[in-house]
């Protein structure tokens, strides 16, 4: 039975929909920008937050592959070489690097 | 303050280098200032060709003069700066290098003082084609001379096999000498393409005698 302070819903008012559920949406536009505003915050710091948790725990990061070892990687580490023939090494390495071509301007002889 | 002593010294023992970039910038700038008048002239001969009068035919002849200077200009700052790249590895082969720096200059002085680049343009192509040649045996013999100064200082069976490779690579840096002695006529026959497929060859010698170097010296 409702009590008297529980009374019955208005079913002759056409307005009434009991699926509808009303919030009170405010009118004015500032503060529906400062909700939005709100919203975008608390998506970053939610975003944040999992940026920072993934950074803490490296594991969790999945491995990508660096550029250098994506290149073809030496069979020989200069680790293993003695360390007086790792500076000729270097220079020679650095001698066998190919060199780009200082070639001549595109000219017309013929000028008059 | 001590730091910087060393910076001194390798400014000091290789000036080439940066000479070279000061050159290459001069020669850049004299190649865009030619390529420019160049277009001025280009545009004052079709408008000559279209009117024919005296006006025209005077704008035609500045603008023309006005390119040569500009392109033999460019020419010299290119000779300069290729003659200053073989300072690089020069001490490979300091005779050949002195010879050919020395046909350079002289070229950059006709420059100076000769407007018809007709009469010496094989043989400037010539030149400037064999510099380019010396420079890259002058870098190649470079490398070869250390790889065989530290092959000479280690016994290792690996290594018996590279004695007999060093004088394939000089073989391979005189073809590519003699390629650049070919006979010209009137027009320039580039022997570059074929230098170069030499100088390929020898370069990849020297790869393999490097590679099983540092395979030796890691086992």
């Amino acid at each position: 039975m409702p009590s008297a302070t529980e009374l019955p819903p208005d079913l002759s008012n056409p307005q009434y929909s009991p699926s509808r559920v009303s919030f009170p949406m405010p009118k004015n536009p500032k503060i529906i920008i400062l909700i939005a505003m709100g919203i975008l915050i608390l998506v970053l710091l939610f975003f944040n937050f999992l940026f920072s948790s993934s950074r803490k725990n490296p594991q969790n990061i999945n491995p990508t592959p660096s550029p250098v070892l994506s290149t073809p990687t030496p069979t020989i580490l200069p680790v293993n070489i003695p360390t007086q023939f790792q500076d000729p090494l270097n220079q020679i390495d650095q001698l066998l690097q190919p060199e780009s071509d200082f070639l001549p301007p595109e000219l017309n002889p013929q000028i008059n | 303050m001590f730091w910087l002593l060393p910076a001194f010294l390798a400014l000091a023992q290789s000036p080439s280098p940066a000479l070279f970039q000061q050159y290459q910038t001069d020669y850049l700038y004299q190649r865009d200032q030619y390529t420019q008048d160049y277009k001025v002239y280009l545009e004052k001969t079709d408008i000559d060709k279209q009117y024919h009068s005296i006006s025209t035919q005077k704008d035609k002849n500045d603008a023309a003069q006005k390119a040569i200077a500009s392109r033999n200009l460019m020419l010299k700052t290119y000779l300069m700066a290729l003659r200053v790249k073989l300072e690089d590895y020069k001490s490979a082969n300091p005779d050949a290098t002195s010879a050919i720096q020395s046909n350079l200059s002289s070229y950059e002085s006709w420059l100076e003082t000769n407007q018809d680049l007709n009469t010496r343009y094989v043989a400037i192509q010539q030149s400037i084609y064999s510099a380019l040649v010396q420079h890259q045996i002058n870098r190649q013999q470079s490398g070869l001379n250390l790889l065989q100064n530290l092959a000479g200082q280690i016994t290792n069976p690996l290594l018996d096999s590279l004695p007999g490779k060093y004088p394939q690579i000089t073989s391979h840096f005189q073809q590519a000498l003699q390629l650049t002695q070919k006979p010209q006529y009137t027009t320039f026959s580039n022997f570059y393409p074929e230098v170069k497929t030499e100088l390929t060859k020898s370069q990849n010698l020297l790869i393999d005698i490097s590679t099983t170097l540092k395979y030796a010296l890691s086992h």
